[in-house]
């Protein structure tokens, strides 16, 4: 509803928006506060209507907006119907119900004016308002007598008074206690449905707080790795020089690590204690590998849910793909920790299966940035002598076409062990020259200053 | 001019509305004409009982003939019959038997009336309602100027009234809102008419310290003067009061005048002073700060205009329109319909004494224009100069006859005076002609 000042300004024509008056372009009184509006209740000035509105106000101000009881049924109706799903509650039977209850109470009051119920005693057959007809009909009742007997008329109508009476008083009852019923019905539902309501509202309200939740939790992990891989390449450049390539691409049953089923997360092949890292829990389902200072990421044991895990604790069968399960065709294909479902497409810095010399064949999950991971976990030799040409095609054919890790391109080692790498993102590797100079050590990520 | 005055009780010491209304417009209308009072030896209101002895006598110069009473009022009949015209359909017959129990019967009174003949020019029959004022004016239609005193209750749409209101020579109405009303009820649109009401001394001399010393009032109160009756508003007057009472820490005296026909509330700050003489209450009219009057039916309130002839505000019921119309009218004073209503108006009256004071004086302005006494005398003369040149209406419509005067052909009362327009005469400068 418009206020006043708002159909007078309505009112105004769009030419008449500027002030006409003689301070139109300002003046002394233009920077001067507006004085409130006196009352016109000053001396000659006095007006009751005005004094009336004026104590109106007041009084309205002290008591706040007053709802009428009819008003206040409207609103709660008004809710109530803008609560309800119609696509979901017939609304046909929300006004049923309102009308049940509102037409109980006016039956109440009905009912209540209705009495007191029909009466008949054994003068009323000659009653009248007036006196002497009254007279007359006592005088001449004895004759009437002579005629018929009106005795039984007058118990059978006292009869049927008692009953009238009997049952009008059964029947307010029975629709006194329905009312109730009806009431407390209408006003559970009405509680019920304004309790979902802000349940709601309230989920909704909660979704953004999860979503920032998890967004946070996202990032933790990725410090956290970050940090990981910091260290292992301070480690990685401790140590010294690899052995030859031939070395480096051993089988994986030679080595006593995953393969044997020894303890792949708690102590690594040089005897140093491995780093586990807690995983979020929906990607803590299945294997997980990380990382570690001797660049063989094998699947955490102890990953939850992990079927062949042993009570103790100890993996039963290492979840990578050892070169012993390479050579199964059906099995030829890279597991990624939490499997293909675990990859998180909102994420970029998703895991990659690097082949590395000391991962024997196994599909390695290093997270992005991809160049980073390659550059400490690629043996000194290129990347082209680990990836072998088709035959009768040279290599400069396919080592710069960018492997579209998504598809899951196979890719052979130079040892024939299959490695795939595998990424939601085409990941280009970039050839290295035929030189093969070195990858030069990747800057390190800043702890808390990732890729936000 | 001779002027024959009718009213149903008359006296010196005679209390109620229309009795001081008539005997005002006697006393002032006896500087223009010959004046003479007829009316009955009653002197209660309620039983009509004989009380002054019958014959000629003489109040403040004006002469009164009394007349007796044939039969007093019962009030168990009255109150039956009254039922049955105000709620049922009825026939004419039970409202002439209403108008019987209502009283007062004075058949020498009608006697005398019917046999004036050219005695009087014109006789001013005062308060339709009762027995005097209906049979009188039927019985001189030709002369009778009718002052109904008619309030807004069920009596006025009584259908034996119609051929009065549209039969008289002309109607002294007290305010705009009765004769809207009677017009709505009767459609007597063509029966000459004027707002007159009653005048009021402006002058009169008045102390509010003889009055505050008297009765030993040393702090500011709140006046209100009349019958003390559950019908004049008086419950509700103190409930109100109390209600505002207990609310502030500068809480008045509510002050009453009149004799009380209710209990009045045992409150320190409540004080009845009984019945007072008239200089004691036009004392207590100017040593007051606010007059209030809670009556839910008046056809005019002689002593708000009192008050407003003391430049004192009023504060009255806004459920009477006649209240409600001369405050609007006037300005001259508050109104309420509630408790909080009641308690933010005294609080202002009280509190901000300019518009007190500005109220009063509107007021006072208000009653010289049209109640001064001077301005009342020429509209009576007026009207009877208009009278006299104009020619005398038909007779007044018979009564029906015999089987259709108890056809019940009436609707109740009540739903004829509900289905007339209410609510207050809005316009500033009501045209008194």
């Amino acid at each position: 509803m418009p206020t006043d000042s708002q159909q007078q300004h309505r009112g105004r024509g769009y030419g008449n928006r500027g002030r006409r008056g003689s301070d139109r372009r300002g003046g002394p009184a233009r920077n001067q506060p507006q004085k409130q509006q006196e009352p016109q209740n000053r001396g000659d000035q006095v007006s009751v209507e005005g004094l009336m509105r004026d104590i109106r106000s007041r009084i309205g101000g002290r008591e706040g907006p007053s709802l009428s009881e009819q008003e206040a049924q409207r609103l709660a109706a008004r809710c109530l119907e803008s609560i309800l799903d119609v696509r979901s509650i017939n609304p046909a039977l929300m006004e049923q119900l309102r009308k049940s209850v509102v037409g109980d109470r006016s039956a109440q009051a009905n009912k209540r004016r209705m009495e007191p119920p029909y009466q008949f005693d054994d003068k009323a057959l000659y009653n009248s308002h007036r006196g002497w007809m009254r007279a007359i009909r006592r005088l001449l009742n004895p004759v009437l007598k002579l005629f018929l007997n009106p005795d039984p008329i007058v118990q059978a109508l006292q009869a049927q008074s008692a009953l009238n009476l009997e049952v009008a008083r059964r029947e307010t009852k029975r629709d006194q206690r329905q009312a109730e019923w009806n009431a407390l019905h209408y006003e559970i539902l009405q509680r019920l449905v304004i309790e979902v309501s802000s349940v709601s509202v309230e989920a909704r309200a909660v979704g953004p707080l999860v979503e920032s939740l998890g967004a946070k939790v996202d990032f933790n992990e990725r410090r956290v790795q970050s940090i990981e891989g910091l260290q292992h390449q301070s480690e990685v450049s401790a140590l010294p020089p690899p052995p030859a390539s031939s070395q480096s691409v051993r089988p994986a049953q030679d080595r006593p690590t995953a393969a044997t089923g020894s303890d792949a997360g708690s102590v690594g092949p040089d005897g140093t204690r491995r780093r586990r890292r807690r995983r979020r829990g929906r990607r803590s389902s299945g294997p997980e590998v990380t990382p570690s200072d001797s660049t063989v990421l094998n699947a955490d044991p102890q990953a939850p849910g992990d079927p062949e895990k042993s009570a103790d604790g100890q993996a039963v069968k290492p979840q990578g793909i050892s070169a012993g399960d390479a050579s199964d065709g059906a099995s030829n294909r890279t597991r990624t920790a939490g499997g293909p479902s675990s990859l998180n497409p909102a994420t970029d810095t998703e895991p990659v299966a690097v082949p590395t010399a000391e991962t024997h064949g196994e599909t390695l999950l290093v997270e992005s940035p991809v160049k980073a991971v390659l550059a400490e976990t690629v043996p000194p030799e290129p990347i082209e002598a680990l990836v072998e040409a088709p035959v009768g095609k040279p290599l400069e054919a396919v080592t710069p076409a960018p492997v579209n890790v998504a598809a899951e391109t196979p890719v052979e080692t130079a040892g024939n062990v299959p490695v795939k790498i595998q990424t939601e993102a085409p990941v280009e590797v970039q050839a290295p020259p035929a030189t093969a100079s070195p990858v030069p050590p990747p800057r390190p990520m800043e702890p808390g200053r990732d890729e936000q | 001019m001779k002027l024959g005055i009718v009213v149903q009780r008359y006296g010196a010491d005679v209390s109620g509305g229309a009795e001081l209304h008539a005997r005002q417009v006697a006393e002032h209308l006896a500087r223009h004409a010959e004046v003479k009072v007829l009316t009955t030896c009653a002197r209660d209101y309620i039983t009509w009982r004989n009380e002054f002895p019958a014959g000629e006598d003489s109040v403040h110069g004006v002469a009164v003939e009394r007349f007796p009473v044939s039969r007093e009022r019962s009030p168990r009949e009255f109150g039956r019959r009254s039922e049955v015209v105000f709620r049922r359909p009825h026939s004419i017959d039970a409202e002439l038997a209403w108008l019987e129990s209502e009283g007062p019967v004075s058949p020498k009174l009608l006697a005398r009336l019917a046999g004036a003949g050219a005695e009087f020019d014109y006789l001013i029959l005062f308060s339709v309602r009762y027995h005097h004022a209906y049979h009188g004016a039927r019985a001189v239609p030709g002369r009778a100027v009718l002052v109904p005193t008619a309030e807004r209750d069920p009596s006025v749409g009584l259908g034996i009234f119609g051929p009065v209101f549209r039969g008289v020579r002309a109607i002294m109405y007290n305010s705009p809102e009765e004769r809207a009303l009677v017009r709505s009820v009767s459609g007597n649109q063509g029966t000459p008419g004027r707002v007159v009401g009653v005048g009021v001394e402006l002058d009169r001399a008045a102390d509010p310290e003889r009055f505050r010393q008297r009765f030993g009032i040393d702090r500011p109160f709140v006046l209100y003067v009349g019958r003390i009756d559950e019908n004049k508003g008086c419950r509700e007057l103190f409930d109100h009061f109390r209600t505002y009472a207990a609310s502030t820490d500068r809480c008045p005296l509510l002050v009453l005048i009149g004799t009380p026909v209710m209990d009045i509330p045992h409150d320190p700050n409540i004080r009845h002073l009984g019945h007072v003489s008239d200089q004691d209450k036009f004392d207590a009219l100017s040593a007051t700060s606010v007059l209030v009057m809670p009556s839910y039916y008046e056809s005019l309130s002689m002593v708000v205009l009192e008050a407003w002839a003391a430049r004192r505000p009023v504060l009255v019921n806004a459920d009477c329109d006649v209240l409600l119309g001369q405050c609007l009218r006037s300005n001259g004073g508050l109104y309420y319909r509630d408790t909080a209503e009641f308690c933010g108006a005294l609080d202002l009256l009280l509190g901000q004494t300019e518009v007190a004071a500005a109220l009063g004086q509107k007021g006072r302005d208000y009653c010289e224009r049209h109640y001064a006494w001077p301005a009342v005398e020429t509209q009576y003369m007026d009207m009877f100069t208009q009278l006299d040149a104009d020619r005398a209406p038909a007779a007044m419509e018979p009564l029906p006859g015999w089987l259709a005067r108890r056809r019940r052909s009436q609707p109740p009362a009540r739903d004829v005076v509900d289905a007339a327009p209410a609510g207050p005469v809005l316009e500033r400068e009501v045209t008194h002609r």
